[in-house]
């Protein structure tokens, strides 16, 4: 008995370890460096004949991560050149609420890979107000960007919003401004957060380089693309 | 010196002619086969249960080929690689020497022709048979029905879009009638995907610049997802759409309300022109 | 068997001050110092000269870069030495050769570029040791990530990048690991030769692919990793930043170190055996080494090709794969599987052939059904070339050519039956002697049966169709790669510790190393082909719930099996630096190689040896059966390149 009494204790100890490294690293999660942006209640909203929190997300999408917004670095530690979605890539928003987003775009643009990415999908009532104005769909060869989201695998009941970004500028093409007072749209949209859960979202507008225009900066994590917690 | 090692071989003499000689069959026979049987059925058992308990339920005969396939091979393959492994088990039955120095000797058996050629028979034999189940099933889903519904499966980095020429219509989910072949035309706009309808039994590379083709009929209605099968970048893992086969009715109920929404040039596969 | 020689021995000879001349001063410090001054160099210029170019500038930079790296650091470690001194008229003395066979240097001459095979071949294991460090650690952060569906541990880039560096750090690491140390090491002693035919080449191929390790590692720092995937498919890997630039130095850089070394083993097979040795009488280790790297020879080659075509995609704006260009992923796909398909068996054949060389040994009988063997492995060898194709069923190319390559896919299981037949053939009745390296021969063909079944479901296009890119595949290859080939290896490499370093490998630890191994191996991997049954993805960063139970227990198995190959690694560096010192033949083994004193010589053989049977003459009697004998009078070994 004393001969297998070290060999035994030895293994459950060494179970014990890795379970316990195991369930240590099982919930950790990953934060962006420029944290997460919680939506702000603003109200309540009455979505099938409930009475739901509404909350707000803002997002702003600039041409070049160089600059800053009230002292703050549009993009952290980011590569300066590229464009970037402003402040974080992280968004949070309760659990079966209407959310209401805005997002300011500064950048140019020009065509979409696929011009389906033009539709606005997934919304309330199915428009976006874009300046002001209520649309179902935007010129597909007008766009500086798209706010594309899907849910994680297997989330479920899940929803899909797609909305395009209108592409700003001067006449001459030239953009390179992320200042209030810079040529941008206003795009404004609803949707309601179902259940709890992860969504990933991403830009399908090809503002990268090499292969369709989808390398580099599209590549990269926490330009054109992040998550969103339903909580 | 003649390099013709087995004529110079002045080998112990050896009652045996081979791997198994008279009273090592007797010791050996029973042990074996009892292990062989117990891991056979056991293989058996999970061929016929655990495989359809854990793959996605088919929803066409593709699918349900792809099933039976899985079944049938690990049918097939429990009974060799439990041959083998009673084999390997049963010779640790016999004398295990421990320690520093070497036990005596075993026999010299270098050969023995016709456990050889049994072994080559069996072998082949067990392939042919594996490759005519798998040329015979390949060469039906071959087939190309009429009145096929067309659809046009667009693959970009990371999200799914499907157009239907017939109807104009686009988009992000897949629905499809019940019973109604369909055929997939499938393309990409940057990078290979995979199109992957997990539980159709199907599955294509969307390349770029090339249009692949795939067919099935779905025969079940229900709600599945179509995955990625080929990694894409960034978001390869996100990149799924919801799948649906539903009745006809509600099919083109599903048509007309896409019809309603935006009117973009959304055509599946490429740039617009304007 | 009298070894009596008066002659001093050769690693005892006094040489002259000046002996060596460069190679003196040259080690790994002058390597490395060689290659950063000439990379930063080369960086200079490349900044100055070709940054311009806003799409492709940085991966010009990042290219020339790496060349200089290359260069420079082999010009330190004295690679081309002898090439300078030829183009200069100064032919190398004696005293010069033996310099740079590591007389008089001690344990230096590990450090620095030794022509001496025993060096080169332990050179590899230590090597080959590091990057399965690297690999398995990574392969843990893998697993991390998947222990929860939607977990956040790393983001998706980085994982991909992970992912991408675990499989090739692994790949090259499963090409090198017995082909390295034991093909270097043991295979020159084991057919009675002095050394391989070309010893510069063969320290030459070790520096190279050393100096190609920064290249992988470099790929983390550089725009966010190479993310393709190893088998980084393009259009996509044309896609990816600037790491991938280094990825495709790496094989680049490697391939030529695999294509010298796979010819050195060639001629040295060929041209340095002793006398008697025929071919009918090369131990069954021999074969399997010549045989893959033959194998290599035809495939890396196909790996370079596809490589370049990537390279300059990516740096001169070519169009082989880019479909915007004309060019088509079906290239890429073609190329790469045409090198992927055969090199798998490069990895699994000298491993498999080291294993039978075990079990001969350890069951005290001949390794069963020799010729036949020998002959599987070449039919595998060559039907390998054309089975390429069925990773390509679900492309979507040419879908008439799935027939003929199910056919040439299923083929190969025959004579891979073989092998099965041989090893068990040669444990059967054997005289079991339950030694530690015995213990992997078991567990091979445990894993390896399970996971040669398992290619056969893949080689069926219909379940293909639901098994691409699906965790079935990855657990059916870690089930080959692993738990066959590397299994294998461990085998080799606990066979033949005694003889590479003098000590005898401490049994205990490595017996309970191998439990862990073995069990945690099949926890991991069985709960992975369940995840692949249920349908998950490959290459995922976060999964659907569904397949939530399985990577819990995959993961938690993984961290048991890397805590395994922990235990393992820690019985091999303490029985190398203070375990008991080994007798010359401890395993009362036939083959040459047990033959010679351990330490080995220099140069190997104090006699000649005669060769007069196969080394597996175990249980017969008489002066034919016994493998060689030892020339009388001692006067030293004539013959072989040096």
């Amino acid at each position: 008995m004393r001969r297998v009494f070290g060999p035994i204790v030895t293994v459950i100890l060494g179970v014990a370890v890795i379970a316990l490294v195991g369930l240590g690293f099982r919930s950790q999660t990953y934060v962006s460096p420029a944290g997460t942006q919680v939506a702000k209640q603003i109200g309540t909203a009455t979505v099938g004949g409930k009475t739901v929190p509404h909350v707000a997300l803002n997002l702003a999408v600039y041409p070049d991560a160089s600059g800053s917004v009230n002292g703050q670095p549009v993009h952290p530690g980011g590569n300066p050149s590229w464009p970037t979605y402003a402040m974080t890539n992280q968004l949070q928003v309760p659990a079966n609420s209407l959310v209401t987003m805005t997002i300011v775009q500064y950048d140019s643009g020009g065509s979409l890979n696929n011009p389906f990415f033009a539709n606005v999908r997934g919304t309330v009532g199915g428009t976006a107000t874009i300046d002001g104005k209520a649309v179902k769909t935007w010129n597909p060869n007008d766009i500086g960007h798209t706010f594309s989201l899907r849910p994680y695998p297997g989330v479920s009941p899940g929803f899909f919003v797609n909305v395009p970004l209108p592409l700003a500028g001067n006449a001459d093409g030239s953009n390179n401004c992320d200042t209030a007072g810079c040529p941008h749209h206003t795009i404004t949209f609803s949707f309601v957060s179902g259940s709890k859960g992860l969504y990933a979202w991403n830009c399908e507008f090809p503002c990268g380089l090499s292969v369709a225009g989808f390398g580099a900066v599209m590549s990269a994590n926490g330009y054109m693309s992040g998550d969103l917690h339903v909580v | 010196m003649s390099s013709e090692h087995s004529e110079e071989h002045e080998v112990a003499k050896v009652t045996d002619d081979g791997l198994l000689s008279e009273e090592i069959n007797k010791a050996a026979f029973v042990p074996i086969f009892l292990m062989w049987a117990v891991m056979t059925v056991l293989g058996v058992l999970a061929g016929i249960f655990l495989v359809p308990h854990l793959m996605p339920k088919p929803y066409s005969p593709e699918g349900h080929d792809a099933q039976l396939t899985v079944q049938v091979f690990t049918i097939a393959a429990a009974p060799v690689a439990a041959f083998v492994f009673a084999l390997s088990i049963y010779v640790l039955f016999g004398r295990r020497h421990r320690g520093d120095t070497p036990p005596e000797d075993g026999p010299p058996i270098r050969n023995n022709n016709r456990n050889v050629i049994g072994w080559l028979a069996a072998s082949t034999l067990l392939v042919g048979f594996l490759l005519i189940w798998g040329i015979t099933e390949w060469s039906v889903e071959q087939s190309v029905p009429p009145n096929q519904l067309q659809v046009n499966v667009t693959g970009q980095q990371w999200l799914w879009t499907f157009g239907y020429p017939a109807s104009g219509v686009t988009s992000n989910e897949l629905v499809l009638p019940v019973n109604r072949p369909v055929q997939f035309n499938i393309t990409s706009v940057d990078v290979t995907h995979g199109f992957w309808p997990v539980s159709m039994g199907i599955q294509v590379d969307a390349n770029p610049g090339q249009i692949t083709v795939i067919r099935t009929t779905p025969n079940k209605l229900g709600k599945f997802v179509v995955r990625c099968s080929q990694l894409c970048g960034l978001n390869h893992a996100y990149m799924y759409a919801q799948a649906k086969v539903v009745s006809p009715a509600d099919y083109a109920a599903w048509i007309q309300q896409q019809k309603s929404m935006s009117s973009a040039q959304a055509l599946a596969g490429g740039r617009s022109n304007s | 068997m009298t070894t009596t020689t008066t002659a001093p021995l050769l690693e005892d000879t006094v040489l002259g001050p000046k002996a060596g001349r460069l190679y003196r001063h040259q080690n790994i410090v002058t390597g490395l110092i060689g290659g950063v001054v000439l990379a930063f160099i080369f960086w200079l210029i490349g900044h100055a000269t070709l940054q311009d170019n806003p799409n492709w500038g940085s991966d010009m930079v990042v290219t020339v870069t790496g060349l200089g790296w290359v260069l420079g650091f082999n010009l330190g470690m004295g690679t081309f030495n002898a090439i300078w001194y030829w183009i200069l008229g100064h032919d190398q003395t004696d005293d010069d050769l033996l310099y740079a066979a590591g007389v008089s240097q001690g344990k230096r001459r590990y450090w620095k570029y030794c022509t001496d095979h025993k060096v080169v071949g332990t050179q590899y294991l230590v090597l080959t040791l590091l990057l399965f460090f690297v690999g398995g650690t990574l392969a843990m952060m893998i697993r991390t990530q998947l222990l929860n569906p939607h977990m956040r541990f790393i983001n998706q880039q980085t994982y991909n990048s992970i992912v991408t560096m675990h499989g090739i750090i692994m790949i090259v690491a499963t090409i090198i690991m017995v082909s390295g140390p034991w093909a270097n090491f043991i295979m020159p002693i084991q057919i009675g030769a002095k050394d391989m035919a070309f010893p510069r080449l063969n320290a030459m191929s070790f520096w190279v692919v050393a100096s190609a390790v920064p290249f992988a590692l470099g790929t983390f720092f550089l725009d966010g990793g190479a993310n393709a995937g190893w088998t980084t498919y393009a259009p996509l890997s044309v896609q990816d930043g600037t790491a991938m630039d280094f990825f495709a130095f790496f094989i680049c850089t490697f391939v030529v170190s695999v294509t010298v070394a796979g010819i050195n083993t060639i001629v040295t097979i060929l041209t340095m055996r002793t006398k008697g040795m025929t071919m009918g009488r090369l131990p069954v280790f021999s074969w399997g080494a010549m045989i893959g790297a033959a194998l290599g020879l035809y495939a890396m080659p196909a790996f370079l090709l596809s490589m370049t075509g990537m390279f300059t995609d990516r740096v001169v704006g070519t169009s082989f794969y880019v479909a915007a260009g004309g060019g088509a992923g079906w290239l890429w796909e073609n190329t790469f599987w045409i090198m992927g398909h055969p090199e798998v068996y490069v990895i699994l054949v000298p491993p498999v052939a080291a294993m039978l060389e075990v079990a001969s040994t350890f069951s005290r009988k001949p390794v069963f059904a020799y010729k036949i063997v020998v002959g599987a492995f070449a039919a595998i060898a060559g039907l390998s070339i054309l089975v390429w194709a069925h990773h390509m069923f679900t492309t979507g190319w040419a879908p008439d050519l799935a027939g003929p390559f199910m056919l040439t896919t299923e083929l190969i299981s025959i004579p891979t039956g073989v092998i099965f037949l041989s090893i068990v053939g040669t444990l059967w009745r054997g005289s079991i002697w339950t030694r530690l390296p015995l213990y992997f021969v078991f567990l091979f063909v445990w894993d390896f049966i399970i996971g040669g079944v398992t290619g056969s479901y893949l080689s069926d296009v219909p379940a293909d169709n639901f098994f691409h890119g699906n965790m079935f595949v990855t657990a059916h290859f870690h089930y080959t790669l692993l738990g066959g080939a590397m299994i294998a290896a461990a085998a080799a490499l606990t066979y033949w510790f005694p003889k590479m370093t003098g000590r005898m490998l401490d049994e205990k630890v490595g017996k309970v190393a191998f439990w862990i191994i073995a069990i945690s191996f099949q926890v991991t991997y069985i709960a992975m082909f369940i995840e692949g049954f249920k349908g998950m993805p490959r290459r995922v960063a976060n999964y659907d719930p569904l397949f939530a139970s399985e990577n819990m227990w995959a993961s938690m198995g993984a961290y048991s099996l890397m805590i395994g190959w922990l235990v393992l690694l820690y019985a091999v560096i303490s029985s190398w630096r203070k375990g008991p010192l080994a007798p010359a033949n401890p395993w009362y083994a036939k083959s040459l190689e047990w033959q010679v004193p351990t330490p080995v010589p220099l140069e190997n053989f104090l006699v000649e040896p005669v060769v007069t049977g196969d080394p597996y003459g175990y249980g017969e009697s008489g002066e034919a059966a016994q493998h060689h004998y030892f020339e009388e009078g001692g006067h030293g070994h004539e013959g072989g390149a040096h």
